[in-house]
């Protein structure tokens, strides 16, 4: 029995000492891989790359296969894979840019650029790596809207912007006309309304609680006015967003769409969300990029947002369906970068990720993809409609986290009935104010 | 005696060294956050800038400023008193029914058991929300009764109930507490009481119920930690949603960290769920003294 003690305390002993020893071995190498770049590295040497993005089951594929065959390009480069959905991502991102253990190349979203740099600077502008990524096929505008101060904070993966993804079913049956300009805020009530009393079921308008903000700022942008403006002064009067937020009433009392209580709980998974995929929804506004993720049980379309008559700007802005960023913390800056280009800019990357991250924004991108015909014409036509009728792009207010969590939750209160529209407009703009007040101060 | 001495000290350090999987953990992953978290309470810390220190202005911005905090206390103060009470019910009746004589017994409490374990999980919080979707499995099973489809997780007053299901669900170590309890009551009690003419409802309430009350003490009072502390079901089935009703204590915490960057506000926040925590506890424990029964006069 006491041998056996002893055998096993020996045993823990030696484990132990093994583990600090170890824990000593690799601190030490890290220090010492700290201070020389990959410049100085041997060809032979095996650099790893960690690589993140989020995304449905289409982009996972064509990133991997992007991966293996980069890496059999370069058989000295190992890039790790850290993919996952939608959910979680971010909070896992900011945890690990935070403890500086975020992987070399990232793929982040366009409104988090304001609320991350005011924090540090966590990504490296692709412009100090000019000799590797060649950014000259990327337009001015598509790389001011992920700009801070002035600051690139990536390269933009792919334009998305929003269009009303309908179902081609659900409009034939109901007798909508497919034309792409069809839709103003009257006969969206109208044709909303015959849609509902022909059939309790279907709905001809889905719109998610945040989906339903923007539509909100979009009906608005359309009066030239923005409830927030980017010098984070309010935009809109009581009488003004009470008017828009009747509006929004109208559409729930009409049955124009679907009502809260059944759709809220399916905001941000479209995919699983059983209303559409049976076919009782007409349209929603969705952002271009997710179209193959809601396309598989039926054929979709898309048409032009609603428009008001004679307005300057529609509201639609084409933003970057995402953003591959150079982590500023990683060892290997300068391998990360010649991935990125390569994805973006070879021809090689861009046939194999093809439209995994929406059209592609570099001219010579959508050429490429275009020849071999692997652009999914939804998602070309999103965009095709979109720089029709352009919009402004999101400020800084917009992004704002704190900000667009007030706008949400008064459009809750709204589509369930809590609050009238004159009641949400007038108390949402005194909270926003204060909210305002509250920012102003901490910075 | 020098060499004794020497050898009880290295007999300790073997001890220690066994347990140092946990020391060592729990020092890491849970006194130095404990510690920490008290003073990035009292800072602007946002994970990522360098804290400065604010004083006691998290706190007083809490009370006085922020609307979500006093609407978050209240859904939690709702979820406990909801879901702890059913689910200790619950636990009990599952626990007296299977402390029958039956063949199999061993069978179904193993069965029994089984949704603690799959419990906390997200997978199975995925699973309550599709069976409690508007088109989910329930309401489908209500149609067949004819009755029309219910919001359980679209209507903010009924949302925070079905949240709370969830809860009562991973009734099982309560259960098997209770089980543990039921068994330890003594045979002759019953046979004396039926001899004397006591129904069964009756004996439920004289005999069982009061030889039970020290293990209802302790259930409860583990069950309402865990209940002030709810944030999976929340976070995965409603998101805080439908306005807030869901929109639990830990679920604040995690967005104001996680999703706003105010680290140190959260710090201050978790504090005061601590303190809550503590004081219902010492509440539930202090009045426990009145109803709860221990046979050699226990002491606490």
């Amino acid at each position: 029995m006491r041998t056996l003690k002893r055998i096993v305390s020996l045993f823990f002993i030696s484990c132990f000492l093994l583990f600090s020893i170890v824990g000593c071995g690799s601190k030490q190498d890290t220090e010492s891989s700290n201070g020389k770049d990959d410049s100085t590295a041997k060809k032979d040497e095996t650099i790893e790359l960690r690589f993140s993005w989020w995304g449905g089951e289409a982009r996972h594929e064509g990133t991997l296969a992007a991966i293996d065959a980069y890496m059999k390009e370069n058989p000295n480069i190992k890039i790790e894979a850290e993919y996952s959905g939608w959910d979680g991502y971010y909070q896992k991102l900011v945890t690990q840019l935070a403890g500086q253990t975020a992987p070399d190349i990232i793929q982040i979203n366009y409104n988090w650029l304001y609320d991350l740099r005011r924090q540090g600077k966590f990504f490296t502008d692709p412009r100090d790596l000019q000799d590797i990524i060649d950014i000259s096929g990327f337009s001015q505008a598509s790389l001011d809207a992920i700009s801070v101060d002035g600051e690139l904070q990536g390269l933009p993966t792919g334009l998305n912007a929003v269009g009303m993804i309908y179902n081609k079913e659900f409009f034939k049956k109901n007798d909508i006309p497919e034309d792409i300009d069809y839709w103003n805020w009257d006969n969206l009530i109208e044709v909303g309304k015959r849609v509902h009393e022909a059939d309790p079921n279907q709905y001809l308008l889905n719109e998610f609680p945040n989906s339903l903000t923007s539509l909100v700022d979009m009906y608005l942008e359309q009066q030239d006015k923005e409830i927030i403006k980017g010098d984070f002064t309010l935009g809109v009067n009581v009488d003004e967003l009470t008017e828009a937020y009747e509006y929004v009433q109208k559409l729930f009392d009409n049955g124009v769409i679907a009502p809260f209580e059944i759709t809220a709980l399916f905001q941000d998974k479209t995919e699983q969300f059983p209303k559409w995929l049976n076919g009782e929804i007409g349209m929603f506004m969705q952002v271009a990029s997710v179209v193959p993720a809601l396309s598989n049980n039926f054929e979709v379309g898309v048409v032009r947002v609603p428009l008001k008559e004679g307005a300057k700007s529609s509201g639609v802005s084409i933003n970057a369906t995402n953003i591959f960023a150079v982590n500023d913390n990683g060892k290997h800056k300068e391998e990360a970068a010649k991935f990125i280009n390569w994805m973006l800019n070879h021809e090689e990357g861009i046939n194999v990720l093809k439209d995994v991250r929406g059209v592609q924004s570099t001219e010579n991108g959508r050429k490429i993809l275009l020849d071999a015909g692997i652009v999914n014409p939804v998602i070309s036509q999103t965009i095709d409609i979109a720089s029709k009728y352009p919009g402004e792009t999101s400020n800084e207010a917009e992004l704002n986290s704190e900000l667009k969590k007030i706008k949400y939750q008064y459009i809750e209160m709204l589509g369930y009935g809590e609050l009238s529209p004159s009641e949400a407009a007038s108390e949402m703009l005194e909270v926003l104010e204060e909210k305002i007040k509250e920012l102003q101060a901490d910075n | 005696m020098k060499q004794k001495y020497k050898k009880r000290r290295m007999k300790d350090y073997v001890g220690l060294l066994y347990i140092s999987p946990f020391i060592i953990g729990f020092l890491i992953f849970q006194l130095y956050p404990f510690i920490s978290s008290i003073i990035y309470s009292f800072t602007d810390f946002t994970m990522i800038k360098k804290p400065d220190f604010v004083g006691f202005s998290n706190y007083i911005n809490m009370f006085t400023k922020d609307r979500d905090f006093w609407n978050s206390v209240k859904v939690t103060f709702k979820y406990v008193l909801m879901a702890v009470p059913m689910k200790l019910i619950f636990a009990l009746f599952i626990a007296m029914v299977l402390n029958m004589k039956l063949k199999s017994i061993n069978f179904f409490r193993t069965i029994y058991y089984l949704p603690s374990i799959l419990g906390g999980s997200v997978a199975v919080a995925v699973m309550w929300r599709f069976l409690f979707m508007y088109d989910g499995l329930v309401n489908n099973f209500l149609g067949v009764f004819n009755i029309p489809p219910i919001s359980w997780l679209g209507n903010p007053d009924i949302s925070l109930y079905t949240i709370g299901l969830l809860a009562v669900w991973q009734f099982g170590s309560s259960m098997v507490l209770f089980l543990a309890g039921l068994k330890q009551i003594p045979e002759n009690l019953y046979e004396a009481s039926a001899i004397d003419g006591a129904s069964k409802v009756k004996q439920f309430f004289v005999i069982t119920l009061p030889m039970l009350t020290p293990i209802i003490l302790f259930n409860m009072v583990m069950q309402t930690i865990s209940a002030f502390q709810e944030f999976t079901g929340a976070f995965v089935i409603t998101n805080g949603g439908p306005m807030k009703s869901t929109y639990l204590y830990g679920m604040m915490l995690y967005d104001n960290a996680f999703v706003h960057f105010k680290m140190g506000y959260a710090s201050a926040q978790s504090w005061i769920l601590f303190f809550i925590i503590v004081t219902i506890t010492a509440i539930l424990l202090k009045s426990s003294k009145r109803w709860a029964y221990y046979e050699d006069g226990g002491d606490f």
